[in-house]
């Protein structure tokens, strides 16, 4: 099980992570939500180690990662928010970099990499550069590098960006599969509708606090709200669209 | 394109000022509110294109190209504090002279001094511009939804070119087209003040034709190359051309030691551009020798014709090379699987270990497809042979074509210098090239594998290091280090050639703690006269003073072997402090603030 306890990141004593605590265990997905700025993509980012945390502590199976930390990493497949790439590198060797930086042997490394491709509809262009590639088949690419190693906690972060309905609806059946194979997933999306059918719980944030954290069908009850999107809009205090959108309209008549 | 920006007015109104009162203050005012205000789409355009000649990916930060120029500037200066008084003493003596002929050669090499030297910097400079010659696929893609014809995409491209070479053209000519001929006035200099507009002249257009011809032949290039080959062969065009300036700069300076050769009438003179505008100079001057007046057409000719290819170039570019490079998808690299396979079969052979082949992969396939990091390189490589060239042009100059026939100590000596010269600027150039982000942000896939695998990964950047560069290399010198020493010599100089390099390597690797290419800093930043002097003292010390030891050791086996040994030692003290140093900790990254927090202004804890 996954345990983060009282989580802070500040940036010169501004919070943009306020003591953010959550666990996710064996087959849960635990959706993260938020507007920008929340603070969802710095929690991920200390998750993977990328930043520091200022205090705070991150447990997986009772035991503090920062003891062990490579020894977490090797248990975690992360999907980045922003498909940061090395554009001169192609599919297949941007799988063999992250397959050989997780010091998977050449035999193991290969058959899962021509699985993968396959499997994603990339096998043809495996030879093409990253630079080339559709902002989908980077999304792909990083998905089957995030896979690759067999992890036991999944970050997902909007792991659907940019991918086709296709593609999407065997994502969406992956996660749960995952999910089913006790597999910890975190998934921070701004898709309101797919974290509401995929996720067991969800995490709100809004300005780095937790403002709600429980089951979806359960804080719709408490908020009266008929939908995921409704109790998001009341928690984080989102300004009416409609008047913003006159504000544009006014500004672009000016 | 109209009222994008606000008008002066607006402006300072809303920065609550004042209206300037004094009249210098108002004119800077003026001028600099007419820049701020918004012009036709051309000018626009043009201001646009203009600015982007200074935006460098060689630089860390948009405007650092300012503090180069001043770095570039200081050396200068430097130098004019040495060349002036240098100058001053020699005109001095030559004045002195009863015999005009001596001072009258010295005048005529040191033009041809600064005509050639104008026209290498200019090419230097271009040349280093290359990709910005012509609007490119960028362009194309960000200009493409607003309101601009391509005529004036074209018209305003060339127009910032134009301006660029001017500036260039000017700020480097006028300085010296005026000290020069103050240095050289005097007895027999009575007459030397018509060499200020010569010598004007005559440098500014051996630049333009340097300019033209360099934009004339990319325009040639572009029309003529299919679409899928110029970015590879530009490249290849760009690395030479950047070479051939490179090595001709021990040439170009020792022009002014040529002053005998200028009584002489060579044939071949009509086919030496920088001849051409020495004729040019002449003619102004005053001299109506029919060689310098044949020169001088040849050098108005030549402009004529580059000018007429260079537009010709261009109204045949604006027409076509939208289409082509906009439907011209970029192809798999199909062709270099099997060269590509054999590499990597070779490279699992030679690197033990997943994780540092990860990272010996990744050097040599960004060295090899990142097209910034192949032009630094290259020009590092281009800089050692300007090193060994010298050697053979002093040669050359001091005894002919029989100095390189001939055997000699220095003949020897330069030859001895070539696999030092190599080393010492190829691992100069790849320490810098290591430390410069290929992709910055893509570098998260490192830092979240890399927590206890850092000597690991390094361990890859030591084997490339040494399989990619030092051994190979040693390899390619080895023939020629052969068959100019001698069959044993040339085996045994190649050897201590190669522990030397190995030397190099360790020092290179000295609390080197990155993966190459994937943290945060920008190399560039130490100031520029200070690199210059390190590198100086490094190929003094390095390239001359170990070319010396190893000419000197070089009739003795027994010393040869003595050398190898002591280098030996030497690079094996150097791994162990090396690997006795490293504290096995994190590799350096530096972590760029989150947007979100760049926008507030503020960074990390």
């Amino acid at each position: 099980m996954l345990e983060v306890r009282h989580l802070t990141k500040r940036y010169r004593r501004i919070p943009v992570v306020d003591d953010v605590s959550f666990s996710i265990r064996p087959g849960e997905i635990l959706g993260y939500l938020g507007p920008n700025g929340a603070g969802k993509s710095t929690t991920v980012k200390i998750l993977t180690g990328l930043i520091e945390p200022t205090s705070g502590q991150i447990l997986l199976d009772g035991r503090d990662v920062q003891s062990d930390w490579t020894g977490f990493l090797r248990r975690v497949g992360y999907v980045p928010e922003e498909p940061h790439l090395y554009p001169q590198l192609t599919g297949g060797e941007y799988l063999q970099l992250v397959g050989r930086l997780r010091g998977l042997t050449r035999c193991v490394l290969e058959t899962r990499m021509e699985s993968m491709l396959r499997l994603f509809s990339l096998w043809e262009d495996r030879h093409s550069p990253l630079s080339s590639y559709s902002k989908g088949m980077r999304q792909k690419i990083l998905l089957s590098a995030a896979l690759l190693d067999n992890p036991d906690l999944l970050i997902l972060d909007e792991p659907f960006s940019g991918l086709d309905v296709n593609t999407a609806l065997v994502l969406r059946a992956l996660v749960r599969a995952l999910a089913a194979e006790g597999k910890m997933i975190l998934y921070s999306s701004h898709v309101l509708e797919v974290v509401e059918k995929v996720c067991s719980s969800v995490l709100i944030l809004r300005k780095g606090r937790t403002v709600a954290h429980d089951r979806v069908e359960r804080l719709r009850e408490l908020m009266q709200q008929p939908s995921l999107e409704g109790v998001f809009a009341q928690l984080t205090e989102q300004e009416d669209p409609c008047h913003v959108v006159q504000g544009i309209l006014a500004a672009m008549r000016a | 394109m109209q009222h994008l920006r606000p008008s002066v007015e607006e402006a300072r109104s809303a920065r609550g000022l004042e209206e300037p009162r004094f009249g210098r203050e108002l004119g800077e005012t003026r001028f600099a509110g007419w820049l701020e205000e918004t012009h036709s789409a051309r000018f626009e355009l043009c201001r646009h294109f203009f600015l982007r000649f200074f935006d460098s990916e060689l630089v860390s930060s948009p405007g650092q190209w300012k503090v180069l120029a001043g770095g570039a500037l200081a050396i200068l200066f430097s130098l004019s504090v040495i060349y002036i008084p240098a100058y001053y003493h020699k005109y001095l003596a030559l004045n002195s002279l009863e015999d005009p002929q001596p001072y009258r050669l010295a005048v005529m090499a040191d033009v041809l001094f600064v005509v050639s030297l104008a026209m290498l910097v200019l090419g230097l400079f271009i040349t280093l511009e290359w990709t910005e010659l012509f609007p490119g696929l960028r362009d194309y893609l960000v200009l493409a939804s607003l309101p601009l014809r391509m005529r004036d995409v074209f018209v305003a491209k060339f127009a910032a070119l134009l301006g660029l070479a001017a500036v260039v053209t000017i700020a480097f000519t006028f300085p010296l087209s005026v000290v020069l001929p103050m240095l050289m006035s005097g007895g027999i200099g009575a007459g030397i003040p018509i060499q200020v507009p010569a010598i004007f002249v005559s440098s500014s257009l051996a630049e333009i034709l340097v300019f033209l011809s360099l934009v004339a032949f990319q325009g040639a290039l572009l029309n003529l190359l299919p679409v899928r080959w110029f970015p590879r062969l530009s490249l290849v065009i760009q690395g030479v051309l950047l070479s051939l300036f490179l090595c001709s700069v021990p040439l170009v300076l020792s022009v002014p030691s040529l002053y005998t050769a200028m009584n002489l009438r060579p044939a071949w003179a009509v086919y030496v551009p920088p001849l051409w505008f020495l004729g040019l100079d002449q003619v102004i001057a005053g001299n109506r020798e029919p060689l310098a007046i044949q020169l001088a057409r040849l050098s108005l000719v030549s402009i004529a014709a580059a000018a007429v290819m260079t537009l010709g170039a261009y109204a045949w570019s604006y027409r076509r090379h939208r289409t082509r490079v906009l439907e011209s998808p970029e192809l798999p690299r199909r062709s270099w699987l099997s060269a590509g396979g054999r590499a990597s079969a070779l490279a699992e052979r030679l690197v033990a270990g997943p994780r540092p082949l990860a990272v010996f992969g990744f050097i040599a396939k960004s060295l090899a497809r990142s097209r910034q990091h192949r032009l630094v390189l290259t020009a590092f490589s281009a800089i050692a042979l300007a090193v060994i060239f010298e050697g053979f042009v002093s040669l050359v100059l001091g005894r002919g074509m029989e100095g390189l026939r001939v055997r000699s100590a220095a003949l020897d000596q330069a030859i001895i210098a070539i696999p030092l010269a190599l080393s010492l600027f190829l691992f100069a150039g790849l320490r810098y090239l290591f430390r410069w982000p290929v992709e910055l942000r893509a570098n998260w896939v490192f830092r979240i594998h890399e927590p206890g695998h850092g000597a690991e990964l390094l361990g890859g950047l030591e084997a490339f290091l040494y399989y990619c560069a030092a051994i190979p290399m040693a390899a390619v010198t080895l023939p020629i280090e052969m068959r100019w020493l001698g069959t044993r010599a040339g085996a045994l100089a190649s050897l201590v050639s190669m522990l030397a390099s190995f030397v190099v390597v360790e020092v290179t690797l000295f609390a080197f703690e990155r993966i190459p290419f994937t943290s945060s800093y920008f190399p560039g930043q130490r100031p520029l006269v200070d690199t210059v002097l390190r590198y100086v003292v490094a190929a003094a010390g390095y390239v001359g003073g170990l070319s010396t030891i190893v000419r000197l050791a070089l009739p003795s086996d027994r010393a040869m072997l003595a050398l190898a040994g002591l280098l030996l030692a030497s690079w094996w003290r150097a791994r162990r402090a090396r690997l006795d140093w490293r504290p096995i900790g994190r590799l350096e990254f530096e972590e760029l603030p989150d947007p979100g927090v760049q926008t507030l202004g503020i960074e990390r804890d």
